[in-house]
């Protein structure tokens, strides 16, 4: 069979800019059936990808339920070793938390949250809680870049294109 | 559903068995000559439309956005390596412990099990075969002679391509005949680039527009199936809304009905055809359903098994009898073997910086083709025959994930747009040897009660040097043209995933070296035919689908003349 598998690669360059971001938590239970996630990595998962994607003029990613989505992947398409290990590190990522600030992340100021984000952008955080968040951000902006508000509000995915160009020119 | 205690009422002109690709073929071409016929399929149901649940799904409406589950996945260790087993169309599959076989050598069996079988899966790719294909195996003494050329098959494959709609351009390639085509679908830029290259800087060397089974621009006959154009959607594995692409379950199959001569049955697993001595001639076959394990006997003067290559063997090695106790038609042991496939195990990347005022817009269903150019025209290499490729290039996105925050999002939105990026895969021909087998398991039966296969297929030399040639000569071509960062990847990957199995129930001239006759015909069952996969001689390179459907047609309407000059 044939495929047109073009590469989408992700390129890393230098940039980042503290942000600072509220993280209310929201009334009533867990939006998913989150084991083997607890309510309170629910929590710290929610807080996280609000630091990460936060409200703007646009939603954010509790507004899109971008943690529910990682939780999601994490629980059922994960392999279980793999699962083992982003848990492992979420709870590295508490400890860590803990020993900077004797809170925990969700109760961290916005300086504080963002000067942990800066320390897990440099990977100044040890090798499980780099694992935990570098898996838990592409899963965040995967969620994003996949939700139905950013598919249909600020870029567009057409389901039916009905045409092809091979030379379409570049506007520079 | 007829009586079943009634004979009279579970006997037909024709049984098909299989509604895929080829079986979908047999059934209109049948139907249409007023056969009452019956269709045989193993699986469930699935209409054209209404059985696509994912068709019209937006990628956000997917939980797990295309991905599988680890459930999935750990229970599908053979399927899940199919690049189209994901969320949207793996309800398309069989799942492995739903039809288990076993692999003396690992072999990836990849099926579709419903009506359309793999016709709503397939790549859609329809080169036709030359006489540099046919006479192969007798120019290089290998498999046994093909007992048709070019000139039988030509009429069939332009009766099927007005039918089926295949794009294309009419490129004047001897090797790859052009046929009746619609508008072929346009290269991108870095394909036509390197197009012009190849012919410039080397012989008998071409990259064309892949010739595909889309509606580019339907003609009436398309009109009156139903179909209309393809709309570039690219999401042909979920079912096709616009009859875009051609599967049985939107073209064939419908028509058939439309002729009120089809009897479709789904829930039919074919045990075995069933021959009768006196008669001397196959009577009918028998069927469990596949839900309640029931059996009943169809009864008919001809029947075409198009279970799908493999399958075909299964049923026809199973079709035991006093006659033939080694499996129906197997008087010379060869039912089964000479098995081949396509080598798939090599792709090539590369990079160009040229032609950056360009970039692709919207979708497009087929890709670069370079026909084969080795081994053509005479004996050049110190391996046998050779490989078609698929050329694609395309610009690729960067997204720059760098931060957190404001900065991070305001950044996601916008992506740039990096130098063009190539891609090949190679299709190599391989030999069919006597010793690539499947066979039935003494013992272990399916849950229909059915003998299970066993697979022993495996990769050889020639398929070696092959990759290595190949990789060579994209190189030289790849350079030739001033791409950088050419990559050779080895893929590792078995016999079966390239969905191309063939063989086993072979063509030939001589019933001592070959199963069937030049009309497809059991040398020693006049009135069983076996038009899919199972058939094939010899592979080449090109995706076999396309040749399939015009063996079937051209063996449908055979049959048809023979039973009217009274002849079966």
């Amino acid at each position: 069979m044939h495929r047109r598998d073009l590469i989408k690669n992700v390129l890393i360059v230098a940039g980042g800019i503290t942000v600072f971001s509220a993280c209310h938590s929201p009334a009533g239970k867990p939006a998913v059936d989150h084991l083997p996630f607890t309510e309170s990595d629910e929590e710290t998962l929610r807080c996280l990808a609000e630091v990460i994607i936060p409200a703007t003029e646009t939603p954010g990613a509790t507004a899109l339920q971008l943690h529910v989505f990682a939780i999601t992947l994490v629980r059922d398409c994960y392999a279980a070793d793999e699962r083992e290990k982003y848990l492992g590190g979420l709870h590295a990522f508490d400890t860590a938390v803990n020993v900077l600030y004797r809170k925990r992340f969700k109760d961290c100021l916005e300086t504080e949250k963002a000067e942990v984000l800066e320390k897990m952008e440099e990977d100044e955080m040890g090798e499980a809680v780099g694992f935990f968040y570098n898996k838990t951000k592409s899963l965040i902006i995967k969620g994003y870049l996949s939700s139905a508000y950013v598919m249909s509000e600020l870029n567009r995915y057409e389901l039916v294109p009905g045409r092809f160009s091979g030379y379409h020119p570049v506007e520079s | 559903m007829p009586d079943r205690t009634n004979k009279q009422q579970r006997t037909f002109d024709a049984i098909v068995i299989g509604s895929g690709i080829s079986g979908g073929w047999a059934a209109k071409e049948l139907t249409e000559n007023g056969l009452k016929t019956l269709v045989l399929e193993r699986g469930r149901d699935v209409k054209h439309n209404v059985d696509y649940p994912t068709t019209n799904m937006m990628p956000f409406e997917f939980a797990y956005r295309g991905e599988l589950t680890n459930a999935v996945k750990e229970a599908n260790p053979i399927a899940s390596k199919c690049y189209a087993f994901r969320e949207d169309a793996f309800h398309f599959f069989v799942k492995d412990k739903e039809h288990p076989y076993i692999q003396d050598k690992p072999f990836d069996w990849i099926r579709g099990y419903q009506v359309g079988g793999r016709s709503l899966l397939w790549a859609r790719q329809t080169q036709r075969w030359s006489d540099f294909d046919f006479e192969g195996p007798a120019r290089d003494g290998f498999a046994v002679d093909w007992p048709i050329r070019y000139r039988d098959l030509a009429p069939w494959y332009s009766h099927v391509e007005r039918f089926a709609g295949i794009a294309g351009n009419r490129d004047g390639i001897p090797e790859l005949p052009d046929g009746e085509f619609l508008p072929a679908y346009p290269l991108t830029a870095v394909e036509d680039y390197f197009a012009d290259i190849v012919r410039k800087k080397f012989r008998n060397r071409y990259v064309i527009s892949g010739r595909c089974a889309h509606l580019s621009k339907p003609a009436p006959i398309h009109f009156e199936q139903g179909r209309v154009k393809c709309m570039n959607r690219t999401l042909c594995q979920r079912g096709c809304p616009f009859g875009g692409y051609f599967s049985s379950n939107s073209t064939t199959l419908p028509w058939a009905d439309r002729t009120g001569n089809m009897t479709l049955r789904p829930f039919s697993v074919v045990q075995e055809i069933l021959y009768d001595q006196q008669a001397g001639r196959a009577g009918g076959v028998r069927v469990a359903d596949a839900e309640t394990g029931e059996v009943t006997d169809y009864f008919a003067r001809i029947i075409f098994v198009n279970a799908g290559s493999l399958n075909t063997n299964l049923i026809l090695l199973n079709s035991k009898s006093h006659r033939f106790p080694d499996g129906l038609g197997n008087d010379n042991g060869l039912l089964g073997k000479y098995i081949a496939f396509h080598n798939y195990s090599a792709r090539m990347y590369a990079k160009y910086d040229g032609l950056k005022q360009y970039r692709t817009d919207g979708r497009t269903p087929t890709s670069g083709y370079i026909p084969r150019f080795r081994n053509v025209y005479r004996q050049e290499t110190d391996f046998l025959r050779g490989y078609a490729a698929t050329l694609y290039a395309g610009r690729v996105e960067y997204r720059d994930t760098k931060g957190f925050g404001k900065p991070l999002k305001h950044k996601l939105l916008k992506t740039e747009l990096g130098p063009w990026q190539l891609g090949s895969n190679m299709m190599g021909e391989t030999i069919p040897r006597e010793q690539n087998r499947v066979y039935l398991d003494a013992d272990a039966v399916d849950p229909w009660g059915i003998p299970q296969l066993r697979v022993d297929i495996d990769y050889d030399d020639n398929d070696e040097k092959m990759r290595e040639d190949y990789f060579d000569q994209m190189a030289e071509m790849f350079e030739a043209a001033g791409f950088r960062d050419i990559g050779r990847e080895k893929v590792d990957m078995a016999p079966g995933l390239d969905i191309h199995e063939m063989g086993g129930v072979r063509m030939g001239h001589d019933p001592r070296t070959s199963l069937l006759n030049q009309w497809n015909q059991l040398h020693h069952c006049k009135n069983v035919f076996v038009t899919d996969g199972a058939c094939m001689t010899s592979t080449s390179t090109q995706n076999p689908s396309l040749t399939y459907m015009a063996i079937t047609a051209r063996a449908a309407n055979h049959a048809v003349e023979e039973l009217r000059r009274g002849d079966l």
